[in-house]
């Protein structure tokens, strides 16, 4: 395993720890309503899985947690060309996976990457900052539409509203570069993402993801899980600058 | 702790007695006044929990790294090139370097030495340092960050955020008064705490990994670089920027840069995504002789 694979692995192990951590922790309140009245969503929130290396059921292999999938079914039905296709991908994945690379991890893996994510909201939208090569996205909650004509992008176009307590995220205009783990499963440039963001608690945020994308997939599917909030005190983003390791050395 | 006594305290930890003296006055004047205000009474307008709102998307006045002290975006840098092979000589623009008044950065002689190769190299680099860390995707860190191109400004209660339209760099700094992190955490954006003194966002930023260049000729610092920044605003479109630098490994004394921002875009802007790294192709092919340009 490359030494940075083993690093994510050790941050997941971590990141294993979290809920202890935030049932220890008495410090932190959580108003949980803003005064437009939506839910408050902001803090720092990571998950608590391994998902971005398998998002279905998996053994543990050397410094890889096993974990349950987050496939609800835990089944992705692929279309039998797509099916060989993910198979290729998995017998290729140290060097195939963009992720490895240091690229964007698309929607919906950055959510699930094994590193914080500080939640901003404003009027007009609500921005994720990742500590995982400080990637931003950028959620309009401003009641506009997609742009009909937006270039393929990474982390694709992200339009929210909120729905009672739930706020659901349709996303499109995404580039068919990323995948959703490291085993390879993978979409094309007509994925449709749509992400429920709902508190169960102060501390829990349950999130559900509907994958649709018809040239690769037989039928939408849905993967859930929890993001938990961070409690530590003084907790902050740190950096996981994939790309800037190489080049340390070169700037003394 | 008010602006004179910081001052002091820097004062205080310089390395040597009588560059510490000097500085000390000048500073001290030079903060006296803010330099790019035009000095009408402003009060700015004010977010829903009382702070001076600096909300927005912004741009510097002048904008780009190419060279503080001869601020410029890199991008006429090929035509200048071509004009100057045709014989143009150019007037330099005024540095944004305002303290020491010569508008250079005052280099220990290794590191003027170090600067002078980086410069030199520049346009058609050598070796693999001679590349600008911005050619390479790698975080801007502070103050470069914001001359870069266009940001956004957000603010919360607790945060004032700092968004790059360029790289997805961003800046989260807390208002809280918490300590910075502890001496061996070194980031390539550094560490910032913010406060607001009267309208003046005052960030405090430690703890740089000392690897992001200043500008694209290779102006530097290292890892014991602290930055202390204030943003005033003194018009509803516009904010003043100044920075001390201080880096008793670097430089022979503190320097202190000033900009103007304006603002650059309705707030219904939105930024398209900037993916850097993932599009990156060219920083090694610098260093093939063949694919130079032409001297």
């Amino acid at each position: 395993m490359k030494r940075s694979a083993r690093v994510v692995a050790l941050l997941i192990a971590l990141g294993s720890t979290l809920p202890v951590l935030a049932g220890q922790s008495p410090a932190g309140t959580a108003s949980s309503r803003r005064p437009d009245g939506n839910p408050d969503l902001s803090g720092f929130w990571q998950v608590s899985n391994s998902a971005a290396w398998d998002i279905q059921d998996h053994r543990a292999e050397r410094d890889v947690p096993a974990g349950q999938g987050v496939v609800e079914g835990n089944e992705i039905p692929y279309q039998p060309w797509a099916a060989a296709k993910k198979k290729e991908n998995f017998e290729n994945r140290a060097a195939a996976d963009p992720e490895a690379k240091c690229y964007l991890p698309g929607v919906p893996r950055l959510t699930y990457m094994p590193f914080p994510i500080q939640i901003v909201q404003t009027p007009r939208d609500v921005i994720l900052l990742h500590e995982y090569v400080h990637a931003v996205r950028t959620i309009h909650v401003d009641g506009s539409g997609h742009p009909p004509d937006f270039v393929p992008s990474w982390l694709g176009d992200s339009r929210g509203r909120w729905e009672g307590g739930t706020l659901v995220v349709d996303s499109i205009h995404f580039n068919d570069r990323t995948w959703f783990d490291r085993v390879g499963n993978f979409h094309s440039d007509a994925l449709h993402v749509v992400e429920r963001f709902t508190l169960s608690d102060p501390d829990h945020l349950d999130y559900s993801v509907r994958i649709e994308d018809p040239k690769v997939f037989t039928r939408p599917w849905t993967m859930s899980m929890i993001l938990y909030r961070h409690k530590e005190k003084n907790f902050q983003l740190l950096e996981y600058e994939c790309y800037g390791f190489a080049h340390e050395k070169t700037y003394q | 702790m008010n602006r004179n006594a910081r001052v002091n305290r820097r004062c205080r930890i310089a390395t040597s007695l009588w560059i510490a003296l000097s500085w000390c006055l000048l500073s001290t004047a030079a903060f006296a006044q803010t330099p790019l205000s035009d000095g009408k009474p402003w009060t700015p307008k004010r977010t829903a929990d009382g702070q001076p709102d600096l909300q927005g998307f912004w741009t510097a006045e002048v904008g780009g790294t190419y060279d503080l002290t001869d601020p410029r975006g890199g991008e006429i840098r090929v035509e200048e090139v071509a004009k100057a092979a045709r014989g143009a000589v150019r007037t330099p623009n005024r540095s944004r370097i305002v303290e020491p008044a010569d508008g250079q950065i005052p280099y220990q002689p290794w590191a003027a030495e170090k600067h002078r190769e980086l410069r030199a190299n520049a346009d058609n680099p050598r070796k693999p340092e001679h590349i600008d860390t911005q050619n390479r995707c790698l975080p801007d860190g502070a103050l470069r960050d914001l001359l870069h191109g266009g940001f956004r400004i957000v603010q919360t209660p607790d945060y004032v955020l700092f968004l790059g339209e360029e790289n997805y760099g961003f800046r989260a700094v807390p208002l809280d008064g918490r300590p910075h992190l502890g001496p061996d955490l070194k980031l390539w954006m550094g560490d910032s705490r913010g406060r607001w003194e009267q309208n003046t966002l005052v960030i405090d930023v430690t703890n740089s990994n000392g690897k992001p260049r200043l500008d694209m000729v290779g102006n530097f610092y290292g890892a014991a670089v602290h930055f202390v920044e204030r943003l005033t605003p003194v018009g509803p479109d516009t904010f003043d920027y100044q920075v001390v630098v201080e880096d008793p490994a670097v430089y022979t004394k503190p320097w202190t840069l000033a900009a103007r921002f304006k603002r650059a875009h309705p707030d219904s802007y939105e930024f398209l995504e900037d993916a850097c790294h993932e599009g990156e192709q060219s920083a090694e092919q610098m260093l093939i002789p063949a694919l130079r340009p032409p001297q």
